[in-house]
């Protein structure tokens, strides 16, 4: 399959509209994701699993007498990233270049009919300078950017309304707790290294990756709203792509 | 014909508990496994794959210029230097096989789970196995396979020789580990000196036995043999 994005990141703060994104592309028909939005049927690497496991993990060293080493229960069975456990961070873009190096490169069948999603949240002073600059440029080479800009204040409503919204269904409910949130993720340098541009190229490692920065407001779920939003944004994106 | 649900199998390093499975994997037909060794259809849950996969996370996190957590590199593999960190592996079991299996009755139908582990040190097994929760212990049933340090120590050296004539990535426990953590254990004292019997761990009576793996046995009906007469022994106690 042709005309479809080999690696898609899907970068924004936390409860930007990521997940959401992903979610409407899952509901889409192979056919019509392609044609509509440029993504074949796709794989997704995510490192909110691994930054979960590590806060489980936690749950373990404090259970045999030992420090959390990377995280708080800032509230009851939700934990969140403590400041001075910021290391982790990198730790998972080496965890994006093991996975993709090891699991996807190196089947390029994978790639005919198929888009590999690769989805995470930065924040603080050079957040995504310092992410991207982390990843090999083979993983680089086959990417586009799509960013999900909401701002702070939105990104953090929406974050307690789907804590709130999944609490009436699951005791396993989770938010970004406020002090994780507001550590890490008050600020990011994205408008920084795009100049401030709605799309274009950034440079890393000599790879020249296009990129869109869509605003994802107001929010809504309504498809006539988001198709069209998601639409704009990839359609521009592929242009740059595929240049 | 009674089938072992959780069957523990524990004992040193290279003392035959992965010669074991791979003999119930691979010298008998699922139909035999039950009936000879009480043994289902298996899977296997072995802490040694948590311990690597950390070990290899050390290495990430030296490369970014952070300390290792759990390890040092070792010539041949790594070598556990932070202790607790086998309290921490123990403790991964129990959430793990009650979220994977037990709550799946029906796996419990006619498969058998492998539970797989080596502890060291004075406190070795007591420390580990009162660590496991009620749930776990309640279907389980322990295989401890005994051999002394100086066989544990010359078979672990003889696998590594062996592995290497067919990969350069082989490993084998290193001497610094297998003198300092696994030269010692406590299975004699938690068991009494009994061959075999019921522990009684959280309030759990957990049968087990102790099966003599000396001299090795690599194939044929002697081996065939041990493992039944331990086996038949440990059923009879479930």
């Amino acid at each position: 399959m042709k005309n479809i994005f080999q690696h898609l990141f899907i970068l924004g703060r936390p409860a930007s509209g990521k997940s959401e994104f992903i979610d409407f592309m899952k509901k889409a028909a192979d056919a019509e994701r392609a044609g509509k939005f440029h993504i074949g049927k796709f794989a997704e690497v995510d490192d909110f699993l691994w930054i979960w496991e590590k806060f489980m993990e936690d749950d373990i060293w404090e259970k045999i007498g030992e420090k959390r080493l990377y995280s708080k229960e800032y509230m009851p069975g939700n934990p969140g990233m403590t400041p001075d456990a910021e290391r982790l961070l990198m730790f998972c873009m080496h965890k994006f270049n093991e996975a993709i190096t090891k699991s996807y490169l190196p089947n390029p069948e994978f790639y005919k009919d198929h888009t590999l999603f690769i989805e995470f949240a930065r924040g603080r002073k050079d957040a995504y300078k310092n992410a991207l600059t982390a990843l090999k440029p083979e993983v680089l080479k086959k990417s586009a950017i799509l960013f999900v800009l909401t701002t702070r204040d939105e990104s953090w409503r929406r974050n307690v309304a789907r804590y709130q919204e999944k609490q009436k269904h699951s005791i396993l409910a989770h938010m970004v707790p406020k002090e994780t949130f507001g550590h890490f993720y008050g600020e990011h340098d994205w408008l920084d290294i795009t100049h401030n541009e709605q799309n274009g190229y950034i440079t890393f490692h000599n790879v020249k990756i296009p990129f869109v920065t869509m605003n994802n407001e107001p929010e809504s779920v309504d498809p006539k709203v988001l198709e069209p939003r998601y639409g704009n944004a990839l359609n521009k994106l592929w242009e740059l792509y595929d240049k | 014909m009674k089938k072992f649900d959780n069957l523990i199998v524990i004992g040193r390093p290279a003392c035959g508990k992965s010669e074991f499975i791979y003999f119930m994997k691979n010298k008998v037909t699922d139909a035999e496994r039950l009936e000879k060794f009480h043994i289902g259809q298996f899977e296997e849950v072995d802490d040694f794959v948590w311990l690597w996969d950390k070990c290899l996370e050390d290495d990430v996190w030296e490369a970014l210029g952070h300390k290792r957590l759990v390890s040092k590199k070792s010539d041949h593999a790594y070598f556990i230097d932070n202790m607790k960190f086998w309290d921490f592996l123990i403790e991964k079991f129990s959430p793990h096989i009650e979220a994977k299996y037990l709550v799946r009755p029906e796996f419990y139908k006619n498969k058998t789970l492998l539970i797989e582990f080596a502890r060291g040190k004075d406190d070795a097994y007591k420390n580990a196995l009162w660590r496991f929760s009620k749930k776990v212990l309640e279907r389980s049933a322990i295989l401890f396979i005994d051999v002394s340090f100086e066989e544990s120590c010359r078979k672990n050296e003889a696998r590594y020789r062996e592995k290497l004539k067919s990969s350069i990535l082989a490993h084998k426990v290193p001497d610094e580990e297998m003198n300092g953590y696994y030269k010692v254990h406590d299975w004699k004292d938690v068991t009494d000196g009994k061959p075999n019997g019921r522990l009684s761990i959280n309030g759990i009576n957990v049968p087990f036995v102790t099966m003599n793996n000396e001299p090795e046995l690599k194939e044929g009906p002697e081996l065939e043999l041990r493992y039944k007469t331990a086996l038949d022994k440990l059923a009879k106690l479930v």
